[in-house]
């Protein structure tokens, strides 16, 4: 890609250097213009406004000009309310190639980065670019600068637990698991249900009514919508994944403006989609090399202190190349993803707007050795985690080449009556409160405070299967996760805790419960169709009754197979074929090592080829192998200093806001 | 059924073909390829298990076959992007999912194919099911022409089709 910093007059002079004769046309244009508003995309000037900030909040400006044929760009300037912004040069930008515009477009995507504005209230943004032959291409659009209440003594530490494609239908189902209900009430609260705050939230994302995991963790720390599969930024007419015009995520505002630390735990492979929306931004959240670079590298500007999860193949040098005698040097394979493509190398412009490191494409880095160096300690499993954690400033954990294990194969290998996780080569992970407890404690280090992501990230994996037992066992992990996080509130009071999904799964429906014993099912699988699976099976209304399920000393429940268990159904369902009985095992995840070797080649592919023998075919209403999100406002329970703001319908960049009001961001 | 389908056999290349692929190694492997039999090698067959700290670690029995003429029977990944490159996978997989792109599903045990004769490209490509593979087995990082890093690389000799051929 073809990228110079903003001088006018060496624009000018190169195109009279090249001799292009301008052409009489039409006007230049501007087909994006960034931040997004209704007023440039419609006219529309009013609320809601698309984009709104903390006052001090750094975000990109950037427009898209398309050109006339044969015409060159002489310059651009930004506008606020009418008067042109100053900035560093070297924090500008005109790109010319590498667009994903159409071919014969002519066009520029000009950038000023990291710009702010301290004055609350509605601003105009106005661009305006002049080409070669004069002619001045100008839009519009708005922003809001949010002005924060000052009331109430502020927090110092931020956690959001976030149940990865966590709806109501999936609270619910695990109440009735870990707690039970007799004639009508519940026999006790999930950790998250004694929260006295809740809400709902509109999860949607800049693009489209279901958002993806993305702008669903983005939203909420941004403040803005990023757009599906993105993070931390907003589209842009580029190709390259890490180059969009950036918003500042909270952890950066709160660790430049007050100093605090940023820790992530999830049980997914950490360049997963909700944890990198945390603390890096691209457009591409595949980019698994770029964005666990961009952990270590630019925790100057996030304070990341805790990594947690899986993903150890991206951390992995990718081997030694073969020397020029045949020989090589260390260990010749391990596993690693690393590789140029997905890796990251930012230009001149962001760097110098943002302070973030440049990057380099450098498959070969040995990433833990690196965060080793950085100080952080790493853990490989539970033991060493809890070995570790006690003398550590700084924690990374990586527990699994690529997700870890749920919670379902976890606890069966603990009470020892399972060996999927031998299956996978990872027979000793951390549980997620395991995982909570260390990651909290080391944040608790920090004076300045923190702010804390902790997600339960295979509710949403198992639901994308439609394998209920297994997220259920999410769900019970997770809230035992959230009962840490009010734990560690209830000793540190200046603590606000969030429970809450980045959006729905599946369309999770608790749809009734078996009127059969658990024999019964077993039964049905001998003969499989609707009349005997379905009709014969499925209880409603009062035919579902109270299903008991016994919960044991380790939290979980002896088994979720029980006479008259509880029945999911999915709104969102690929093909499946139905048992209503736990499954043995996982449905086949490739990127896990040994995939296809004994056990796991006897592992179903998908959930249309699970129980095909033995389960009842329910007819997918989406495309694809899996259940997909939905658009469902999902609930957001609040605990804590400033929990009370978090009620009533919200959307998610509201979030954003009202944790920066609880922490004192504005004072 | 499976369909037993000698690609190579119908390109009469079948005596080439495993010298260009002999001469395509270090010479230090080639008196062992010239000697041996082929060897069964299965993907179970490639990590020790548990994994390491440090990631996956080749079994004593992987490294014992660098350089050898090696049998395995595996999947081609599909793509409908980049496919300049063949992938032998220990089960089907479909790279490219455009919610995670790079960060595909290729099974860390995958091994990147090399053919000596380009036109059993499309033969290959042809095969809808599991593929019997012989060649000679190399190792280490290697930049392959789809910009991925390959670990584990098989010198192709000749192929079979175990499955139906065909799209």
């Amino acid at each position: 890609m073809f990228r110079h910093r903003l001088d006018g007059r060496a624009v000018t002079l190169f195109a009279l250097f090249t001799g292009i004769a301008m052409q009489a046309s039409a006007a230049p244009t501007v087909s994006r213009l960034t931040p997004p508003s209704e007023l440039f995309a419609s006219g529309n000037p009013n609320p809601p406004y698309i984009a709104r900030f903390l006052p001090g909040q750094r975000f990109d400006l950037q427009a898209t000009i398309r050109l006339d044929a044969g015409a060159t760009l002489q310059g651009f300037t930004f506008l606020i309310d009418g008067v042109a912004t100053r900035a560093n040069p070297a924090t500008r930008s005109v790109v010319t190639t590498g667009l994903t515009l159409p071919k014969d477009a002519n066009a520029a995507v000009v950038s000023q980065r990291a710009f702010s504005e301290s004055r609350p209230g509605v601003h105009r943004l106005t661009v305006r670019a002049t080409q070669s032959d004069g002619q001045v291409a100008e839009a519009s659009g708005n922003f809001e600068v949010v002005k924060l209440s000052a009331d109430g003594k502020p927090a110092k530490n931020i956690i959001i637990m976030l149940g990865d494609g966590m709806g109501a239908a999936h609270r619910t189902a695990a109440r009735i698991i870990g707690r039970g209900y007799a004639q009508g009430k519940a026999q006790g609260r999930l950790a998250m249900d004694t929260f006295p705050y809740t809400g709902m939230v509109m999860t949607s994302s800049l693009d489209g009514i279901v958002t993806d995991s993305s702008p669903g963790m983005s939203n909420y720390v941004t403040g803005n919508k990023a757009a599906n599969n993105q993070q931390g930024v907003w589209p842009d007419d580029t190709a390259d994944a890490f180059d969009n015009p950036r918003v500042e995520y909270l952890a950066e505002y709160l660790h430049r403006t007050q100093g605090k630390a940023l820790g992530i735990v999830t049980t997914a492979d950490v360049f997963d989609a909700t944890p990198a929306a945390m603390a890096v931004h691209t457009s591409n959240r595949g980019h698994g090399t770029g964005i666990v670079d961009q952990f270590l590298d630019d925790r100057g500007l996030t304070g990341l202190t805790v990594l947690m999860g899986g993903g150890r193949k991206w951390f992995l040098p990718n081997g030694d190349p073969l020397k020029a005698d045949g020989s090589r040097e260390g260990q010749p394979m391990n596993g690693s993803q690393r590789d140029q493509r997905s890796d990251y190398e930012l230009p001149a412009d962001v760097v110098a707007g943002w302070g973030a490191a440049k990057g380099q494409r450098d498959p070969g880095r040995d990433l833990i050795a690196d965060f080793e160096r950085g100080g952080f300690a790493y853990a490989a499993d539970k033991t060493s985690l809890l070995a570790k954690a006690p003398g550590a400033q700084k924690l990374l954990g990586l527990f699994a080449l690529s997700n870890m294990n749920v919670a379902f194969d976890k606890i069966g290998a603990r009470r020892k009556v399972s060996t999927i996780v031998d299956d996978y080569g990872f027979p000793d992970q951390p549980m997620l409160d395991e995982m909570a407890g260390v990651a909290l404690e080391t944040l608790a280090k920090d004076k300045h405070g923190f702010i804390a992501m902790i997600e339960g990230a295979s509710i949403d994996k198992q639901a994308h299967l439609m394998d209920t037992d297994r997220w259920l066992l999410e769900m019970i992990e997770f809230d035992r996760a959230v009962q840490v996080a009010r734990d560690f509130a209830d000793k540190h009071p200046d603590t606000i805790v969030l429970v809450t999904a980045d959006h729905e799964c599946s369309g999770a429906a608790i749809i009734g419960a078996s009127t059969k014993p658990v024999s019964a099912l077993w039964d049905a699988t001998a003969t499989p169709g609707v009349e005997k699976q379905r009709d014969a099976i499925v209880g409603t209304y009062q035919a579902s009754r109270f299903p008991k399920y016994k919960m044991l000393a380790d939290g979980y429940p002896q088994s979720t197979d029980v006479d008259y268990k509880m029945l999911v159904g999915y709104g969102a369902n690929a093909d499946r074929h139905e048992t209503w009985l736990s499954n043995v095992t996982p449905t086949r995840d490739s990127q896990q090592p040994f995939v296809g070797q004994a056990p796991q080649n006897t592992y179903p592919a998908d959930p249309a080829a699970r129980n095909k023998a033995t389960g009842f075919l329910v007819t997918g209403q989406v495309p694809g192998d899996q259940a997909v999100h939905t658009a469902t406002d999902v609930p957001l329970s609040a605990y804590g200093r400033g929990a009370a703001a978090f009620t009533g319908l919200m959307d998610n960049t509201d979030v954003f806001f009202k944790l920066a009001a609880a922490v004192g961001a504005h004072r | 059924m499976k369909h037993h389908l000698a690609i190579l056999d119908q390109m009469k290349v079948t005596r080439v073909l495993p010298l260009l692929a002999i001469l395509s190694l270090p010479l230090g492997a080639l008196a062992d390829v010239a000697d041996a039999a082929p060897a069964a090698l299965t993907f179970s067959e490639f990590f020790k298990r548990p994994v390491g700290p440090r990631g996956l670690e080749p079994t004593p029995r992987l490294m014992s076959l660098v350089g050898a003429s090696i049998t395995i029977d595996g999947f081609l990944a599909r793509t409908s992007e980049d496919q300049s490159s063949l992938i032998l996978s220990p089960v089907p997989v479909v790279l490219g999912d455009e919610d995670e792109s790079l960060a595909d599903d290729l099974p860390p045990s995958s091994v990147h194919l090399h053919l000596a004769q380009p036109a059993m490209r499309t033969a290959l490509q042809q095969c809808n099911g599991p593929l019997a593979v012989q060649g000679v087995l190399d190792i280490g990082r290697q930049h392959e022409a789809d910009d991925r890093i390959s670990f584990v690389r098989i010198h192709v000799h000749s192929a079979r089709c175990l499955g139906a051929a065909g799209t």
